[in-house]
């Protein structure tokens, strides 16, 4: 029997890639868009999805230099043995405090909007279990995943678009760029931490098997989350309002409630909102999560990753019980958001060392 | 053997796991809060909420004969207050998750209702789309009118409001707890629908102008549609018109179609409201008809009496709400912010002179279609 060809096919990249972008951020991201850029907040989501498929490019290139290896191996050829093993190591801290800060923003969401008496802690321990049963499975067990949620993620967002549609209030519109640059700008740099998750392509490389097509189908991934994150901004901003889609804590499941169909006699589709939205966290989590125990196991020098699942799962838990009120899990994300574009743009610099120090490129994968 | 117990260890543990929901509530164990009325209640300070809760028994065909609902009134300091008394007194975890529509008693209604918004807002149980209607009286009297059609009170109001606002021009539902929060977030007016408490029927015509949260005024049903055709909520209805002695005695046009948009214009630095508006009909009924004229011209006439009539309807709205009620629920602040940016920022702080001194341009199409079965 012939050995079935190993590696992940191109568009289960590009499935990886938009099932790790669409996360818990599609919960509250208008009013990320609303709160700091107002009704530009439409035109900052859609420039923010610009800038990251710039900077997804910049990722994909420079894994395009060395396409055998990942990032925590590649990292110490261009920076060098000791500046290489701190950077591998803000990595791996950063894959376990977004898993952490998914996994608790999961569960408060889940407390707030479906199961009140139930207690986050189970919620959470249930939910990491599950994620180290995928992890576990391996990148390929991922990549099936999310090739088979990526259609009902897509198609429970794109639901939700759809029939709110109607009731876009166009004159609000009106008002956009009235306010100059600076709210824009602003907009921009809170909307970008909601489109994170594309650093995924860091550790595709070595595991895709036509390494080749990895800068048009990685991109691909991209298209969807800016696509349907500008639309959900447009609804909200359009029906509520700047300042409404502000105060609401979670714009899009809001959006979801309003949804009547059959004149009213089916409603309260926010609970099929949810459970949409469970998929999408729970494949944006294990992503973070096999980001952050690849990076450890590579940095201890070791191929196996999954003892490492497990070793790290308390910590993410230990994290992400941490928090005690709203205001300290804001504080958490917060963290959390602003590595994440730290490690996202990190490509850049190291792109332009690994040319300085000619460094992969020409190798033959 | 050794494997097969160790199999079972391993499996016993998911049995934790895989045991069912942890929110499960059954259905026999829910009061379903239905409806609600808010009133003020005697003692000061207070609100007397009316719960209507549904009786799931009655639902089922043999137990015919109870009452499909009950009716609990609890004074408390606030609604939330109220609802942990309810809880109290009943044997059923009381919950706002099918709740239909809200009442709004005038007295209250007149105090303001900022400070009765928060709790619908903040829990998750009540839907953005609950209807909200304000009672001329108290909202208690309505909740506990005995309808013809046998219905819970609070599914006979919602509705109502939903289905008659689309074949009626005096009904409205266009505000919602949704529609209230952004009022509230952009701080402007609105109208709510009227419910008037009659002998033995209710009438849903009419509407409740606000100022500020205050209730300010009432709209007749007429008014009303002018009103609806200002906000561009509108989607059809029958217009009634009496005719001239030539034509005959009345005739009543049923618009199909109505589309309607009202854009701030500045001219000038004075703002002019202009009101764009789009009817498309069929003549239901002439009475009296002792016309000698053709179907062209009589249309034609038809059309001019209809168009006046409209128009001036919408004008004296436009200046009652205006100028009586100092209230503006046309969205007319929303859409001078959006369409002339720079002009709200200088003048946000004369708003309210520049609204009075606004004035209203009606630019109107009426299509009358068809004549009905029988010539005139």
């Amino acid at each position: 029997m012939r050995k079935k060809t190993q590696g992940l096919t191109n568009y289960q990249v590009t499935a990886i890639v938009t099932c790790s972008i669409i996360g818990l951020a599609v919960l509250i991201l208008p009013r990320l868009a609303a709160s700091d850029a107002g009704i530009d907040g439409l035109f900052a989501t859609a420039s923010a999805g610009m800038v990251s498929v710039v900077l997804a490019v910049f990722i994909i290139l420079l894994c395009k230099r060395f396409p055998n290896q990942t990032i925590i191996e590649f990292s110490q050829e261009i920076l060098g043995k000791f500046a290489g093993r701190m950077y591998g190591a803000a990595f791996s801290f950063y894959g376990m405090l977004t898993t952490a800060v998914i996994i608790r923003g999961f569960a408060d969401a889940m407390k707030v909007l479906l199961l009140q008496r139930t207690p986050i802690e189970l919620l959470m321990i249930a939910m990491i279990f599950l994620c180290i049963y995928c992890v576990v499975g391996g990148i390929s067990t991922i990549a099936r995943v999310c090739e088979l949620f990526v259609p009902a993620i897509i198609g429970g967002i794109g639901f939700i678009i759809l029939f709110n549609l109607n009731d876009v209030e166009l004159f609000r519109f009106r008002k956009v760029f009235s306010d100059g640059w600076m709210p824009i700008l602003k907009g921009i740099l809170s909307v970008t931490i909601a489109y994170l998750g594309y650093e995924i392509l860091f550790f595709l490389s070595p595991v895709m098997k036509n390494k080749a097509k990895i800068l048009p189908f990685g991109l691909a991934g991209l298209v969807f989350p800016v696509i349907l994150y500008t639309g959900l901004v447009f609804v909200t901003l359009g029906i509520n309002g700047e300042k409404t889609t502000s105060d609401l804590i979670y714009p899009t499941a809001q959006l979801a409630r309003r949804i009547n169909l059959l004149g009213a006699y089916i409603e309260r589709l926010d609970i099929f909102f949810i459970m949409f939205w469970i998929l999408a966290v729970f494949t944006s989590a294990i992503m973070f999560f096999y980001i952050a125990s690849i990076s450890v196991t590579r940095l201890a020098g070791l191929r196996n990753y999954k003892p490492f699942v497990f070793m790290l799962a308390p910590v993410i838990y230990l994290l992400a019980i941490l928090p005690q009120n709203i205001v300290q899990i804001n504080i958490l994300t917060q963290a959390a958001n602003y590595v994440g574009i730290l490690m996202a743009s990190s490509s850049i610099p190291l792109l332009l060392l690994s040319i300085i120090r000619k460094k992969g490129g020409n190798q033959r994968g | 053997m050794a494997k097969r117990v160790l199999l079972a260890v391993l499996v016993l543990p998911l049995l934790l796991a895989t045991t069912s929901c942890w929110d499960q509530l059954e259905i026999e164990d829910l009061a379903f809060i239905i409806g609600l009325g808010i009133d003020h209640a005697d003692e000061p300070g207070k609100v007397a909420v009316t719960f209507q809760i549904a009786q799931p028994k009655a639902f089922i065909a043999e137990s015919q004969g109870t009452e499909p609902y009950w009716n609990i009134t609890e004074t408390a300091e606030d609604v939330t207050d109220a609802i942990n008394l309810l809880a109290r007194s009943i044997n059923w975890i009381p919950t706002l998750e099918h709740c239909q529509v809200i009442l709004l008693g005038e007295d209250l209604a007149r105090k303001g209702l900022k400070e009765h918004l928060d709790f619908a807002l903040r829990t998750h149980e009540v839907r953005r789309r609950v209807n909200i209607g304000v009672v001329q009286g108290k909202a208690q009297e309505v909740l506990e009118m005995k309808f013809n059609s046998g219905l819970i009170p609070s599914f006979v109001i919602s509705e109502m409001m939903i289905q008659s606002s689309r074949y009626s021009f005096e009904v409205t539902d266009f505000m919602s707890i949704g529609n209230l929060h952004i009022a509230a977030e952009e701080d402007y007016d609105f109208i709510l629908s009227r419910l008037v408490p009659m002998k033995d029927n209710l009438d849903m015509s009419g509407g409740a102008v606000f100022h500020d949260f205050h209730l300010v005024g009432w709209l007749s049903g007429e008014e009303l549609m002018g009103a609806r055709f200002l906000r561009g909520d509108i989607s059809g209805g029958f217009l009634k018109r009496d005719l001239p002695p030539d034509m005959g005695k009345r005739v009543i046009l049923r618009v199909f179609e109505a589309q309607s948009s009202l854009r701030p214009e500045i001219r000038d630095g004075k703002l002019y409201a202009v009101l764009n508006l789009r009817l498309e009909g069929d003549i239901e009924e002439i009475i009296n008809p002792k016309s000698n004229l053709d179907e062209e011209e009589f249309i034609d006439k038809t059309r001019t009496l209809i168009q006046n009539c409209i128009e001036k309807t919408i004008n004296d709205t436009y200046q009652k709400v205006k100028s009586e009620y100092e209230s503006d629920p046309f969205l007319l602040k929303e859409k001078t912010k959006s369409f002339y940016p720079d002009f709200w920022e200088k003048n946000k702080d004369s708003w309210a002179e520049i609204y009075q001194a606004s004035e209203l341009e009606i630019e109107s199409n009426i299509r009358i279609r068809r004549i009905g079965e029988i010539n005139n």
